[in-house]
């Protein structure tokens, strides 16, 4: 869904505007696209694939060489580069730290921490929570996601993914000038919660500014790697990775080089951007206390804009001084801000998004059957994990001091390398076994959800399962793919469906219908469906089809932790309704098949009695009635009065055969 | 809506779970006897060798790495299964049985249906 509206815009926009959709072609990409051929002459070396962090606020890239990975530094020299996009009024776009520098004065069309807005919709509570502080114009576009308004041009509007895309191209070109070669193939990392579209979104975005995209890695699994090839420690390891917009944690079992994902969790929508937001709302309170004019700061775009430069650098300086000073001249006209910051005060008024890691904490270590002592070793991983309040919280957790050698912001760049250099052959002692972070499934008679793959399962895997059909005479299957922790398909959601036609109609359950779910390494879902007499298939295959929003796939999570009773309640009162149905069906046939014996006053009172039960059936389904004891009263009344007329009718059936038979020797 | 569904676009009903018997300990090149250590060393140890993301730079031809893939499925399922410690019993168990009385079949309880009307089908 994603991918196609980022091709569409980028053909709507195409004859109208006058800047470039994408940056200038940097000339080791012009020299590539000029000179392809000479590709060829490197076949035989291992084929070089770059990792790509694009983080939330900063994005780094990295390589593996002589088996030793390194971070590629950027033109102005630095290890990461901001995830930050300009557009000026002359045309030009700006990515990086020549964006950020402008972005005081032009903040209406400087982009940051879009990804955030990856693959939501513009009514989204976190989009909504999010304009608030967003110097820039987030508007809804067509199919409702959200979407970033510049001011240039004709009000031109780009989604996050193209945005992303500008960035990716910034970071090839990095490290194009560092190799002095093209960097045709990547390893791109996204947040471990990220959903197939999210995944696919990115993908596209990297395959649009000329890379091959040969795998997308999870965030803490990468961090891992980095952290792996320099310890070469067996034994149990948690990542805790709280970046500029995403929280993941992620459990691993590491075995002589081999790196097995246990559980993984988080929340796709906290991260740095959230405390700076708080430590900005504090400031304005406190300009606002002492404010003499009467201006609403608020509504003052270039001062918010300074106001969230000076929270992020006091927050930051917090990380390493006890006490800080935040000095805002002339913030309006003849007024000042100047005060000074406490670490205790940063660590109070954030303490409720440092508790809101907990709860993934847990349930991961959970997931993956562990006790919390079980943990051998904790890394830290994203910018935030610097704060020294969030690494004593983590060090209580674990009871144990979080690892601090590998680097916050290089690690999930190193990892990335590191997985390229394995895809490439360059490394043969490292393997990643990675999970899907969601259940998958299909809809079953009734809308019930059959979970065929449950979360934190090890890719590559398949699985097969046998399902028959749901009515007699039934030529058709359709397979509706399921995403989702709930019982019933209606609170999951739908990645994909398809159908199995022209099967032999047979009788219901006779029919043996094989369903396989094969997701490869690549995380690439396929779903087939196999009638086994007929050999008739149809299959489909998910990955980036159809996907849902992150902000979708939060829901489910946290709906999922709760998984209520009355859930329980309704999908078992809902088997009770099929199973009342399926004696319909059979009571129905049963008339059919016995009609020649049964009187019509019988018929007529079944009859009567058919119809009502099928009314209470459909009203269950849509929610108007529950009432378990009439369901279950249904089923006992049906059954005993159809197997009455049948035992009457088999009695009939012998007495006219008697008769026959009696008068057949005459 | 579910009922328009249930007719216009029948859906399907679950009937088994496939369960096949072969040999896990083989696939993993394990003796039965082995203990879970072992088991998950093996299976890290043939990951390294098999997996797909390993394979990938070898250059194979297509129907080899088909091959090889499935293989490697195959292996990773006995992994699941025998690091899953029911499972594992009563794969164990059913080992026992076999290796004790031959191939007997294992006693079938599967008789007539009480009558037509109890299906158990749905899941």
């Amino acid at each position: 869904m994603f991918s196609i509206t980022f091709r569409q815009s980028l053909r709507t926009t195409g004859s109208t505007c006058r800047i470039p959709r994408l940056p200038r072609l940097s000339l080791p990409i012009r020299r590539f696209y000029a000179s392809g051929s000479t590709i060829k002459a490197a076949v035989h070396k291992p084929v070089k694939v770059i990792g790509i962090d694009l983080g939330t606020t900063n994005s780094a890239v990295a390589v593996v060489e002589g088996e030793m990975p390194r971070i590629l530094e950027n033109s102005q020299g630095d290890r990461t580069t901001p995830s930050i996009v300009a557009f000026t009024t002359r045309g030009d776009v700006l990515v990086g730290a020549t964006a950020k520098r402008q972005a005081v004065v032009n903040s209406e069309n400087t982009f940051y921490a879009t990804k955030r807005l990856i693959g939501r919709k513009f009514e989204d509570d976190e989009v909504q929570n999010d304009i608030s502080h967003l110097s820039y114009k987030v508007v809804k576009h067509e199919n409702g996601d959200a979407w970033l308004q510049t001011t240039v041009g004709e009000n031109l509007s780009y989604s996050p993914s193209q945005i992303g895309g500008f960035v990716l191209k910034e970071m090839k070109h990095v490290a194009e000038t560092n190799l002095n070669s093209e960097a045709k193939n990547a390893v791109i990392t996204v947040p471990a919660y990220f959903n197939d579209s999210q995944r696919q979104a990115t993908k596209t975005a990297g395959e649009l500014v000329g890379l091959n995209v040969v795998r997308i890695v999870n965030e803490p699994t990468a961090a891992s790697l980095a952290y792996g090839m320099n310890q070469k420690k067996n034994g149990l390891l948690a990542v805790y990775d709280l970046g500029g917009g995403t929280f993941d944690i992620s459990v691993l079992d590491i075995d002589d080089g081999v790196f097995e994902v246990r559980s993984t969790n988080g929340d796709t929508h906290l991260g740095g951007e959230d405390f700076d937001n708080v430590l900005v709302k504090y400031i304005v309170g406190k300009f606002k206390d002492s404010q003499k004019g009467d201006e609403d700061i608020t509504k003052n775009r270039m001062a918010m804009q300074r106001i969230k430069e000076a929270a992020e650098k006091a927050k930051i300086a917090l990380s390493h001084v006890h006490k800080t000073r935040i000095q805002i001249p002339f913030i309006v006209k003849d007024e000042n801000i100047d005060f000074e910051l406490a670490e205790s005060e940063l660590d109070e008024m954030t303490m409720h998004l440092i508790k809101k890691t907990m709860e993934p904490l847990k349930k991961a270590i959970s997931d993956a059957d562990l006790k919390r002592s079980d943990i051998d070793e904790v890394i830290m991983v994203g910018g935030m994990t610097r704060m020294p309040r969030i690494r004593r919280m983590v060090g209580d957790f674990f009871n144990k001091k979080p690892n601090t050698e590998v680097n916050p912001d290089e690690a999930v760049a190193i990892g990335a390398a590191i997985q390229g250099a394995v895809l490439s052959g360059e490394v043969k002692d490292v393997l990643l076994l990675d999970v899907t972070p969601l259940t998958l499934g299909i809809e079953t008679y009734g809308g019930l959800f059959s979970p065929l793959i449950p979360r934190n399962t090890t890719v590559p895997c398949k699985i097969q399962t046998t399902y028959s059909t749901a009515v007699d005479g039934q030529n058709s299957i359709d397979v509706n793919v399921y995403q989702g922790e709930r019982p019933l398909v209606r609170d999951n959601k739908l990645i994909g469906k398809f159908k199995l036609t022209d099967i032999p109609p047979k009788p219901k359950g006779v029919p043996k219908i094989q369903v396989s779910f094969d997701i490869d390494a690549d995380g690439i879902i396929k779903v087939s469906a196999l009638d086994k007499d007929s050999g008739k298939r149809a299959s489909i295959t998910v990955f980036g089809k159809t996907g849902m929003s992150q902000a979708e796939v939060e829901q489910l999570v946290k709906q999922s932790k709760k998984t209520t009773k009355e859930d329980q309640m309704t999908l078992n009162y809902l088997k009770h309704v099929n199973n009342l149905e399926l004696i319909v069906f059979d009571s129905e046939q049963a008339i059919n098949d016995w009609s020649r014996f049964i009187l019509e006053e019988e018929k007529e009172s079944l009859g009567r009695k058919l119809s009502i039960v099928k009314r209470m059936i459909s009203d269950s389904r849509s929610g108007d009635l529950f009432d378990v004891k009439l369901i279950k009263a249904a089923q006992v009344e049906l059954k005993d009065e159809t197997m009455e007329i049948i035992q009457n009718a088999g009695q009939r059936s012998r007495d006219a055969r008697k008769k026959v038979q009696s008068h057949e020797p005459n | 809506m579910l009922q328009s569904c249930l007719y216009k676009h029948p859906t399907v009903v679950r009937i088994t779970t496939r369960c096949i018997t072969e040999n896990h300990y083989k696939n993993l090149d394990l003796d039965p006897t082995a203990d879970l250590k072992q088991i998950k060393k093996s299976f890290k140890r043939l990951s390294m060798k098999l997996h797909p993301d390993i394979l990938l730079s070898q250059e194979l031809p297509q129907d080899m790495l088909r091959k090889k893939k499935n293989h490697y499925l195959q292996i990773k399922k006995s992994y699941e299964l025998l690091m899953d410690p029911e499972k594992k019993a009563s794969y164990d168990r059913n080992i026992a049985v076999r290796t004790a009385a031959g191939a007997r079949k294992a006693a079938s309880t599967n008789s007539q249906r009480g009558n037509f009307f109890h299906y158990t089908r749905v899941r």
